[in-house]
């Protein structure tokens, strides 16, 4: 017997404990014996029968459509379908096509009904979806247990959302494509139709944004590091028994990783001194110590290894000075004047013509103040020379 | 040497022991940042000669210097100290990290209706009240001292983790356990 909609509905009433029990159970198995308490006999062969139950082996389940239909009748799908989204607008597309190359009037108006159904159907369908992701964001978030199904989860949604968005832009440019029909060509209801579907893809995009933005963020939030918690957890373990100096590296670490100042006590330094600080006892004593400590603290440097002898040059060499001081006593004992002394001194060792020259010219430039210097002029081998005399044997 | 502004600025608060760090709710904190991550180079050659020794991680600046023998043990006990705060706070929350936010109210909330929290409260050294409130206060206040948190909203105490909790993490995540063999 094939259903009409009295007949379903009558059907549908009569086992209304049944199909509200498997509503209720859909996510679970019912077998068919239990099934079989909410129902009459025969009824649930009937039901099977006219395609509103599924008896799969030993348990019982209702058809997809009659599901979906009580689903979406009250609103109690979780799934989040936005794929339909994309075949409504290539119906709408079609349906406007027909609708210019038809000549029946009826036929027109055939099309129109269903272009305005299209355009009333994608934003409730939208809107669904974005409540939908909305409610699963943030209940996944708040109460997933395992992280780890908790991103997978976020994830998926956030891909949900991307979605959402490619398919903001299909629907815009579609109706881009079809805006001259739709301002030209159709009565005011499909008009006032398309221009509410522009301004609810207007809001849903600051929706999409915010719901974006709150994903992204719970995404980052969502990933504690789990293997660090073990490791703190296993340290402090290892210092509540007093092993961690034993059984790990942290000595050795500590010594050589790069030392923050915030775990030393603090430095004390001042780049000014106060003056009075400065001449107290107590500075006195910290400079004291300080100096004994500075001192303390010079490295005693490492012998050198013998130098080879070869490095050293072992021929002698005599250099000879004329100590010009005693010349000069000496020369304010005797009654000569510089030039003749000089030049008769007898030296050990030997002096040029030349060197007694200098020295002469050295004696009288450095000693000149405490020597007489006469007027005289006398000449010697070509050299004129001032006669000089000590002031005291003069 | 050229010096980029506020250098003095950048010296005082690193040679205090503070770190600088890249989302510090100050906003001036945040400036000497950005100028410390423009001159690095600089700055390391102007500090370096003064026995300053200016070290990054990410997102954070400190100032580093070579330890003496007598200050390894004072490195090892504040390390450990802070491996107590650490391990309790992801006691608290396994989310703790750098760009956490929380308050002393809600940690002592916790500790109230988690033994094993209000446990490691207990045995936390040093720490200065009497009352659960106070010590988790007295917490918040010790991860501020040494640079680890910054008290974001003043009226509701509440505290960010600040980006030079990194430096701890490295640290503790390098520590790791020895294999000691037996004499044969």
């Amino acid at each position: 017997m094939q259903l009409t909609v009295k007949n379903l509905f009558k059907t549908l009433a009569s086992n209304a404990d049944l199909l509200d029990m498997l509503f209720l159970k859909r996510e679970s198995v019912v077998q068919f014996l239990q099934a079989k308490e909410y129902a009459k006999d025969g009824h649930i062969e009937y039901l099977v029968e006219n395609g509103l139950l599924l008896n799969e082996a030993t348990h019982i389940e209702l058809d997809e459509s009659l599901l979906t239909f009580l689903e979406s009748v009250l609103g109690s799908n979780d799934e989040i379908e936005i794929g339909n989204v994309g075949e409504l607008l290539s119906d709408m597309s079609s349906r406007i096509a027909l609708y210019n190359t038809s000549t029946s009037f009826a036929q027109r108006q055939k099309y129109m009904k269903r272009i305005d159904r299209i355009l009333k159907k994608i934003p409730f369908m939208i809107s669904k979806t974005l409540i939908k992701l909305h409610q699963h964001i943030h209940l996944t978030y708040k109460s997933a247990d395992e992280y780890e199904v908790k991103l997978i989860e976020l994830k998926f949604y956030k891909e949900k959302l991307e979605l959402l968005k490619e398919i903001d832009i299909r629907i815009e440019e579609s109706l881009k494509v079809e805006s001259s029909f739709f301002k030209n060509q159709v009565p005011v209801v499909t008009s006032n139709l398309y221009f509410g579907l522009k301004s609810y893809l207007t809001q849903m995009r600051i929706s999409l944004v915010d719901l974006q933005r709150q994903v992204v963020d719970y995404i980052n939030r969502v990933s504690p590091d789990v293997g660090f918690f073990k490791h703190i957890t296993h340290l402090k373990e290892l210092k509540n028994s007093y092993e961690i100096y034993e059984q790990t590296n942290i000595k050795e670490l500590a010594e050589q990783a790069s030392t923050s100042f915030s775990l030393l006590p603090r430095l004390m330094f001042s780049t000014q001194l106060e003056k009075e600080y400065v001449y107290s006892v107590e500075f006195s004593e910290h400079i004291q110590r300080w100096i004994h400590k500075k001192d303390g603290s010079v490295p005693t440097r490492a012998k050198a290894k013998e130098i080879d002898s070869s490095y050293f040059d072992d021929t002698s060499k005599e250099e000879f000075f004329v100590n010009t001081e005693e010349l000069h006593l000496e020369f304010q004992d005797s009654s000569q004047d510089l030039f003749s002394y000089i030049m008769d001194k007898e030296f050990t060792f030997e002096q040029s013509f030349d060197e007694r020259l200098s020295l002469y010219c050295d004696l009288a430039g450095i000693y000149s103040k405490e020597y007489y210097l006469s007027s005289e002029v006398k000449t010697y081998q070509n050299y004129e020379y001032l006669m000089i005399y000590a002031k005291e044997s003069r | 040497m050229n010096v980029p502004k506020y250098t003095r600025e950048i010296f005082e608060r690193l040679s205090k022991g503070n770190f600088i760090c890249q989302n510090a709710p100050d906003t001036f904190e945040k400036r000497l940042f950005d100028i410390c991550e423009q001159n690095v180079e600089t700055l390391e050659k102007y500090f370096s000669p003064i026995g300053f020794e200016l070290k990054y991680g990410s997102g954070y600046f400190y100032f580093s210097k070579e330890l003496q023998e007598n200050q390894v043990e004072a490195k090892l006990e504040n390390l450990l100290h802070l491996l107590d705060y650490v391990e309790m706070f992801l006691q608290f929350d396994e989310y703790f990290t750098v760009g956490w936010r929380g308050t002393p109210i809600a940690l002592a909330e916790a500790a109230t209706d988690n033994v094993v929290i209000k446990e490691r409260i207990e045995k936390i050294r040093g720490l200065s009240g009497d009352n659960l409130f106070k010590r988790c206060e007295d917490i918040f206040l010790k991860m501020k001292k040494d640079g680890y948190m910054a008290l974001e909203n003043e009226y509701e105490k509440r505290y960010v983790v600040l980006t030079s909790y990194e430096y701890l993490v490295d640290f503790f995540k390098n520590v790791k356990e020895v294999e000691h063999h037996e004499p044969a």
